[in-house]
């Protein structure tokens, strides 16, 4: 309590939005008597955090255990953690105050590569040690990683005890269990220590990878080479998880967020996976098979979140929403059961050419705002090189009903520096743009960089120089015409940066602790990016940041993620890229 | 049904405290919904319930009787009522009380004139009995704002109806101060007026928005059916 009085008194009332920082949320959970405690974080502010659903999920199962217990604790801005070292208070649990050190399993989802240096400076305000080999078990918490960044996670590897590749629903249930079990019988066993502990929750938990058991080899030109395991008893490849049953995923007690959040509304997962089989996108190809959730339980769950928790906005989740069979059906039954509890339907995410005239219909009864499209690509020889296809006519014409039916602002998503890219395909997109233009409304666009990334057909191409993306991005926005046009790209620095980590070896952990002690922090937030920061950080650990981008792989390449088995066969892979380069 | 005024009392206590005005109506209006209280909800493109809140507690202060006005579509139970929210509000939220009115009493704002702060510290703040004393003897206490980049110099004494100083145990001392509400009158520049300290510093203390008074002391009499705030 001391630790509470202390932030109470002396740092909350100096702090920027301090209600990050309170917890005591509608349904959060405060079970410090279990015997097994689990800290959930993810490595960015609450606001963010709490935005993310796999965490939310996690939480919700673990503490419906009984026997265990999830608490959670967020990235503080840098006010705060000034104030907290300054007050020699570690970084602490919101729902009961307690150090993070303290912790049994410390899980942490790994999204977004640029939330890495969080990470450490997480790990450093709790007076963890960063280094797993410098963190002997029991006296500290074990270190877990979940979520996509799993697929490539060795640049954590000097840092993380254990990753959990794919669904967790299942696999955290497992693990907590056979951690449960392994305390006992390390009671027993003095000797144990934490190599016999991972040894241990490897055998019992399949999808779990603990990078301490196995060695890496480079060459002599310091490519990667190979990764073993530095025994009998590990596996070689860790195949992720699937849950097969998607109807099992919900959540009973969803935590009512504080303050506000960035998607601050109930959420229901419909659909995870995806169909399109788009070659760059790593949800997609890493959430194979597609599973839908029944219609009947989708309902029930959205019903529940607004009985709950009084969420005014409902929201569908998937990776494309429009692609869910008769989703139609669907929202023209949930919408008026969420209108009698004065709740509405929301539609984040949508593949606009599943979308019907009849969707745009019902979306228009609930909220006129904006409505978001993502081509990516600019010419049908890129989208089918891509293997993203959108009628843009069509497109076009749906732009012009929704002004009809009174839509204000229309979002297109494009991406430059695709593979086979070329000065056409960038005129092409010009031109869709100029086009949009004149659909009566607002029209936002935002281009992004586009980052090869591991797990995907793409995996072996090479992400393009900066030099020639700022080239293509001068020539865009040349040939935008419009003043009605509101075009938003996005650093090239932190998109190359973020290529580097996707498909990053080993190697780059110490890079990444370098530029944490450099400063570096909350890397994807373009005011604190710190560009020379980081040049620093390569440059004293000797690594050039280049030959993680460029010139890409050979198909017969060892990747240093081949030992994460993604779900598809690399074999599949190789012949959707081949697509791509064939003309 | 004959729409019916719901006028609430409520208290913003603990860590709660921390959580800003838009929060605290998000809050509100998700527990409404909880509850399923019958709101009444505005006419036109976009309804929304119509409900009216106290001027905005600033973050991180205390309030003890915080008013709140919700219209609803028919009678309600208040003692159910208050039982259903207080166990649907998150701890530091309580209702203190709940009394209905017709649609014609008068609104929230116009039974509201004066706001009641306290603000506790230890003997480090310099403020004491003449300095008080001194304060409200004077016809004008002048401080300057600044606003973007203009610097605009303000009488605070106006909007001061009364300031008390309350020694508690040892060295903490308690400063009770009146404010007309006007929205220009701000307890920090008060306290700051009499100390000598900073805005930043001021706001660091232990505040607590005690309470309102009306124009009319029976007026607020017949609002609520709990706690009056003490006059010193």
């Amino acid at each position: 309590m001391n630790l509470q009085k202390t932030i109470e008194e002396r740092i909350l009332p100096f702090v920027r939005r301090p209600a990050r920082y309170i917890g005591g949320e509608i349904n959060s959970v405060f079970r410090p008597e279990a015997e097994v405690r689990l800290l959930l974080s993810y490595p960015d502010l609450y606001e963010l955090g709490m935005s993310h659903h796999g965490l939310r999920i996690i939480y919700d199962i673990v503490n419906r255990l009984g026997w265990a217990s999830a608490e959670r604790a967020f990235a503080v801005w840098m006010d705060m953690e000034e104030a907290l070292r300054r007050n020699n208070i570690p970084l602490y649990s919101l729902e009961s105050f307690t150090p993070a050190a303290e912790f049994d399993v410390w899980g942490f989802s790994l999204q977004v590569e640029l939330t890495y240096t969080n990470i450490l400076s997480m790990l450093d305000l709790a007076e963890v040690p960063r280094l797993a080999v410098n963190r002997p078990w029991p006296d500290y918490p074990l270190l877990l990683g979940g979520g996509v960044g799993t697929f490539n996670p060795e640049p954590l590897a000097d840092f993380f005890d254990i990753f959990l590749i794919g669904d967790g629903e299942e696999s955290i249930v497992e693990l907590l269990t056979a951690y449960r079990q392994s305390r006992e019988e390390i009671e027993e066993n003095p000797g144990y220590g934490k190599e016999g502990l991972l040894r241990s929750l490897v055998s019992a938990v399949p999808g779990l990878y603990a990078p301490a058991l196995y060695e890496v080899e480079y060459d002599e030109d310091e490519r990667f080479r190979a990764i073993h395991p530095i025994g009998p008893g590990i596996p070689e490849r860790i195949e992720r998880r699937i849950l097969r049953d998607i109807n099992s995923s919900r959540i009973d007690n969803p935590l009512v967020p504080v303050t506000e959040t960035v998607h601050d509304r109930g959420v229901v997962e419909i659909m995870r996976g995806c169909k399109r089989g788009c070659r760059f996108c790593h949800a997609g190809w890493t959430g194979r098979p597609v599973r839908l959730k029944d219609k009947e339980v989708i309902i029930r769950q959205a019903e529940k979140l607004v009985e709950e928790a009084g969420f005014e906005e409902v929201s569908l989740l998937s990776l494309s929403t429009g692609d869910y069979p008769e989703i139609g059906q669907l929202m023209d039954k949930l919408s008026p059961l969420l209108a009698e509890k004065k709740s509405r339907l929301s539609l984040p995410s949508l593949n606009v050419a599943s979308v019907s005239e009849k969707m745009f219909e019902e979306l228009t009864r609930m909220k006129k705002s904006g409505i978001t499209l993502a081509p990516e690509a600019g010419s049908i020889r890129l989208q089918t090189a891509i293997n993203k296809v959108l009628d843009v006519d069509s497109l076009f014409v749906a732009g012009r009903a929704l002004k009809k039916l009174g839509w204000r602002t229309i979002k297109l998503y494009f991406m430059i520096g695709l593979p086979t890219e070329t000065e056409e395909d960038i005129i092409a997109m010009a031109s869709i743009i100029n086009r949009f233009a004149g659909w009566g409304g607002r029209l936002n666009v935002s281009i992004s960089n586009y980052v090869s990334k591991p797990a995907t057909p793409f995996q072996w191409t090479a992400t393009e120089s900066a030099e020639s993306l700022i080239r293509k991005k001068g020539l865009l926005r040349s040939l935008i015409k419009s003043g009605k046009v509101k075009l938003k790209f996005h650093p090239v620095e932190l998109s190359r940066l973020e290529g580097v980590f996707a498909r990053g070896d080993r190697r780059l952990g110490k890079v990444l602790a370098a530029a944490r002690d450099e400063g570096c922090l909350f890397d994807g937030w373009s005011e604190c990016f710190d560009k020379n920061g980081w040049a620093r950080a390569f440059a004293s650990q000797g690594i050039d940041m280049e030959r993680y981008l460029s010139p890409g792989y050979r198909y017969d390449d060892p990747l240093p993620w081949d030992h994460i088995g993604s779900g598809v066969d690399k074999n599949v892979l190789i012949r959707e890229a081949k697509k791509a380069f064939e003309e | 049904m004959d729409p019916i005024k719901l006028n609430l009392i409520y208290s913003k206590t603990g860590l709660i405290r921390f959580t800003s005005h838009r929060d605290l109506m998000r809050m509100f209006f998700r527990v409404f919904s909880k509850i399923e209280l019958p709101l009444r909800y505005s006419e036109g493109y976009s309804p929304h319930p119509r409900v009216t809140f106290c001027p905005p507690l600033k973050v991180g202060m205390e309030g003890m009787n915080e008013l709140m006005e919700v219209h609803l579509t028919g009678l309600v139970e208040t003692e159910r009522i208050i039982e259903n929210l207080n166990a649907a509000l998150p701890a530091g939220m309580k209702i203190e009380g709940a009394s209905l009115a017709g649609e014609d009493s008068p609104a929230l704002g116009k039974l509201i004139s004066e706001v009641e702060y306290s603000v506790s510290f230890s003997e480090l703040l310099p403020v004491t009995d003449q300095i008080v004393d001194g304060f409200m003897a004077a016809d004008e206490v002048e401080i300057e704002r600044v606003r973007k980049d203009k610097i605009k110099v303000v009488n605070i004494r106006r909007g001061v109806e009364r300031l008390k100083l309350l020694n508690s145990s040892g060295d903490r001392a308690k400063l009770i101060m009146v404010l007309l509400l006007e929205k220009n009158n701000r307890p920090y520049d008060v306290l700051s007026a009499l100390s000598g300290w900073g805005s930043k510093g001021v706001a660091g203390l232990k505040w607590i928005r005690e309470g309102f008074y009306g124009p009319d002391y029976e007026g607020r009499k017949r609002l609520l059916n709990n706690q009056i705030p003490i006059i010193y």
